[in-house]
Formats: structure tokens, C-alpha cells, sequence
């Protein structure tokens, strides 16, 4: 009996839970979503510490990818852009605040979620994107190249944790 | 004999307390004191039994002595409070892990320079306190004024866990002794002070395992007994900014002219009741409304004393279950509610039973 209650725990499956990211927040339009941004500013100076940044950056990362792929999906792509470089600005500061490894297995997870996040995006999403404002000029959008730029930051980033 | 029996039984109580020092917790490499220490930690940690018959002998005999010196006073009251504080002072912290909480919780603050309210301890691998604290995986649980008060004690103990244990254990008794003054200037009365200051309760939960409620409380009747807004509105913040208790004794603090302190020992006790829906009724949760309870005149059969001395002698006994199984769970709820009740209702039952023959 002993002997197959041991074996049972070298053949079962290691358990895995995904990272996760959080919920949609407050999205552009909404009534809210100017005091969330400022109380995102706010709350910088609430964590302090190595790993309190760690935590309120990788979060906010987070939060503006969640906010970019909703855009993405809703062709707000405009606003999805400006989503996704808030996103890569709060990935890459990450490395100058990790100092044990339970932040680096948290950002190596982070970064796979993130990666894989964006492959789902590059895949369907156009390459390029005129987006043309009734009152203002066009602009054309990279969108493939901004993708695989985030999704190069966040390999760097975990090549970094990884060594 | 009154005097040399209660500290004969504090110091025997201090001796006791060394029992239950964690086993992952190395105060020292002293031989002598390993020497001595390893026949307490035998009996608390191996013969349970034993270990609980001391401890209900011990605390019975303290309130039995408790209740003399209420009774018939005693001259040498000074003393026996000095001695009191400085043989609990060096004792350990027994009966709680709280002590350690609020070190790792400065430690993660002060030396890791992180926010407590974001970091837990357990986030901080390096963090020697990880081995031998407990709910190391929650982030701070009291507020910014004692937080901002650790500062002191944690520089104290400079790094070192014993130093830092009687540097917690010291500002928790310096907060004892503005509790026992502030009590004297209030009721003017020795026997005021005593009731508050040698309750059994009180020893062990204030002077023994450190806790900090007596911060909130010292500061809530400080608030409570100044005329003064400018001072009693900021000292009531900073109150509740250790624990957030006294939030309740919000009415008392803006809408009565003259606070009563009846009314303020009802409403803490209301809160004192509300524990278990958060948590658990822990004992040292009474000294919220045994200030207040020590600041009511006390006269010949007053309810709110006889009821708070029955109240605190069931908390005291509230540890027993965990010293005579080393558990929490099992039968221990419900052992911990019957100590604790009983005392109550017996005394409920013999209040009623004298009224009735009065």
C-alpha cells in the first residue's frame, strides 16, 4: 500500500495554476476612468519599497494590457496603442526592483502570460492601421510592430529573471 | 503576606513563561540559560497536562490575591506595581505570537524598507523572524500609529530577537505605567488603579505577552478625559489608528459635552462582542473595556466591576485548552467558550440571587 501511495505522488501531475490577470477596469469613456488613471499616479508613492514597485508596476502593467487587448478587440485602436505603451513602460522598470526570487518567479510568470497575451493579438490583428480622426489628420498605426516590440520587452525582461 | 504571595506567584509565572519559548526561536547560546530553560520547555512542549494544572494554579492564586488586595487594600501598592513590571518585563511573551508579529511587521518596514500594508513577511525570504512568527503571510495588521510607535523598540533591539522582545515588552509596560497615572489622575483613587493594574488579565496580557491595546486604550481615555478639542480629537485618531477599535467611542468623542465612561465601557464592550463575527474572542480584547470599567467609581456591588473581574478571569482561562493539547482546533472552541462563559453566568446567577435578597 505505502509503495503505491508513493508512486501516486512521483506519476501524478504537478498541479499549475495560470497567472492571472485581473478584471477589465474603468475604459476610456467612462465617467471614472480619469480618477482611476490619476489614483494609478497616486498610488506610486503608496508603494514604496522593492517590492512594493515591483507589485505596483507588474499591476499596472498588467491592468494596461488587460485595458489594450479590450481596446484592441473593440477596434479602438487609438486608444488601444496608447494602452499598450503604458503597459511596456511600467514592464520594463521592473529589473532595477527585483532583488529575491519570489519577485523574479512572479515577473518569469508575468512575462509568459503577457507573451503569450500578445501572440493572441498579433495573430489577429492588421499589421498596420490608418486610423483617420473626423477632425484631425491620419495616422497610420504599426500595430504589428508596437505587438512584437511589448512581446521582445517582455522576453528581455524574463531573460533577465530567468539568469 | 499578601504582597509577597502575589509576586512569589508573578515570579513563578515569569519562570513558567520561559516554557513556551518556540522551538525554532534561539534567544541565546548561553549555556546556563539553555541549561535551565530546557526542563520549561519539556513541560510545555511534552507534558501538556502538567504544564496546564501550573498554569490554572498560578492564575487562580493571582486572583484570589487579586480580589484580597481589592478588598482590603494594600499599603505597599507602589512596590508590588514596580515589582510587578519589572519581574513581567523579562519574562516571555507565553501565550501569544503577536509580539512577533509586530517585529517582523517593523522589520519589514524599518530594515527592508518596504510598506507593510503592500509586503508581507513572508514575501522577504530573508527575513529571520519568517521561522518563528506566525501569520507571517498577511500584511500589517495595525494601523499607522503603531506602526510609526515600533520605530522605537525596533531600533532599540538593534537587530538582536531578545533585545527587541524586552524593547517591545518595555514601551508596552511604559504604556502601562501612563494607563495606572492617568487612572489616579481621573478617580484620584488607589483602588481604581489597582483594579485596573493588578488584574490578572491585565499582567498577562499587557505585561506578559506584550499586546497593544493598552497604546489604543492609554490613548482613547486620554482622549476622553480633556476638555480640550484640539487635543482629544487628534488623540482619539491616533487611537484608532492603532487598532480601530475605539472608532466606536466616535459619539463620546462629538456629540456628549462630558464623555461617560460607563457609556464608553458598554460601547467598548459591544465591540469586544462583534470579535468573533472578524476572528476569535481573544482575552487580551478585555483590557478595551476594563479601562473604562477602572475609571467608573467603584462601590459596594457594582455590576460593571463584579462583571468585568468574572469576565476577565474566563478570558484568562481561555488558554488553557491550547496549553494542555498544543492545539487550536478540535475540542478547543469549544472548551475555550465554556471557560469562558461559565465564570460569567455563575456570576450573573449570584449577582441576580443577591439583588433579590437585598
Amino acid at each position: 500500500m505505502k509503495w503505491i501511495v508513493l508512486l501516486l505522488f512521483i506519476i501524478a501531475p504537478h498541479v499549475y495554476a495560470d497567472y492571472a490577470l485581473p478584471y477589465p477596469s474603468y475604459m476610456p469613456g467612462n465617467k471614472m476612468y480619469r480618477i482611476s488613471r490619476l489614483g494609478d499616479k497616486l498610488k506610486a508613492y503608496w508603494y514604496f519599497g522593492d517590492i512594493a514597485k515591483t507589485k505596483y508596476h507588474l499591476g499596472l502593467s498588467d491592468k494596461y494590457l488587460v485595458e489594450a487587448k479590450i481596446l484592441f478587440e473593440y477596434k479602438q485602436y487609438l486608444l488601444a496603442v496608447d494602452a499598450l505603451e503604458r503597459s511596456d513602460d511600467h514592464f520594463k522598470v521592473l529589473p532595477q526592483f527585483i532583488k529575491n526570487d519570489v519577485q523574479k518567479a512572479n515577473v518569469r510568470e508575468a512575462s509568459d502570460m503577457h507573451i503569450r497575451i500578445l501572440e493572441e493579438l498579433i495573430a489577429r490583428l492588421p499589421d498596420e492601421f490608418t486610423w483617420q480622426p473626423e477632425k484631425a489628420q491620419e495616422s497610420v498605426l504599426q500595430i504589428g510592430s508596437l505587438i512584437r516590440g511589448s512581446k521582445s520587452l517582455r522576453r528581455s525582461v524574463r531573460d533577465y529573471v530567468t539568469n | 503576606m499578601l504582597p509577597i504571595s502575589f509576586i512569589t506567584l508573578l515570579i513563578l509565572l515569569g519562570i513558567y513563561s520561559y516554557g513556551f519559548v518556540d522551538l525554532n526561536l534561539h534567544l541565546t547560546a548561553n549555556p546556563v540559560f539553555l541549561t535551565l530553560q530546557k526542563p520549561l520547555s519539556d513541560l510545555v512542549y511534552h507534558n501538556m497536562k502538567v504544564a496546564g494544572v501550573i498554569y490554572i494554579s498560578i492564575i487562580a492564586g493571582l486572583y484570589f490575591c487579586y480580589l484580597k488586595i481589592l478588598s482590603h487594600g494594600l499599603k505597599e501598592w507602589k512596590k508590588v506595581v514596580i515589582a510587578t513590571v519589572l519581574i513581567l518585563l523579562f519574562s516571555f511573551p507565553a501565550f501569544t505570537y503577536d509580539i512577533f508579529n509586530y517585529m517582523t511587521t517593523a522589520s519589514v518596514t524599518y530594515t527592508h524598507q518596504e510598506n507593510p500594508y503592500i509586503v508581507m513577511p513572508v514575501e522577504i525570504p530573508s527575513e529571520q523572524g519568517l521561522a518563528y512568527t506566525r501569520a507571517a503571510n498577511k500584511i500589517a495588521l495595525y494601523g499607522p500609529t503603531w506602526l510609526l510607535l515600533t520605530w522605537i523598540p525596533h531600533t532599540l533591539g538593534m537587530g538582536n530577537v531578545w533585545p527587541t522582545i524586552i524593547s517591545f515588552k518595555l514601551v508596552i509596560a511604559v504604556f502601562y505605567c501612563l494607563m495606572l497615572l492617568l487612572i489616579y489622575k481621573i478617580t484620584k483613587s488607589v483602588k481604581q488603579v489597582l483594579f485596573f493594574g493588578l488584574n490578572p488579565l491585565v499582567l498577562t496580557e499587557v505585561l506578559l505577552s506584550g499586546h497593544n491595546d493598552i497604546v489604543m486604550m492609554v490613548l482613547a481615555l486620554f482622549a476622553l478625559q480633556t476638555n480640550n478639542n484640539w487635543i482629544m480629537i487628534p488623540a482619539w485618531l491616533a487611537s484608532v489608528g492603532v487598532k480601530g477599535a475605539t472608532i466606536i467611542l466616535f459619539p463620546l468623542i462629538f456629540l456628549f459635552k462630558k464623555p461617560s465612561y460607563t457609556i464608553a465601557y458598554w460601547l467598548m464592550f459591544t465591540v469586544f462582542l462583534l470579535a468573533p463575527f472578524r476572528e476569535e474572542l481573544y482575552p487580551w480584547y478585555a483590557i478595551w473595556f476594563l479601562t473604562f470599567a477602572a475609571v467608573v467609581p467603584i462601590t459596594k456591588r457594582s455590576f460593571i466591576h463584579g462583571f468585568t473581574i468574572a469576565v476577565s478571569f474566563g478570558l484568562s482561562l481561555r488558554h488553557l485548552p491550547y496549553i494542555f493539547t498544543r492545539e487550536y482546533g478540535g475540542n478547543g472552541p469549544a472548551f475555550r467558550l465554556l471557560f469562558t462563559v461559565i465564570p460569567v453566568l455563575l456570576y450573573l446567577l449570584w449577582y441576580v440571587y443577591n439583588k433579590k435578597k437585598s
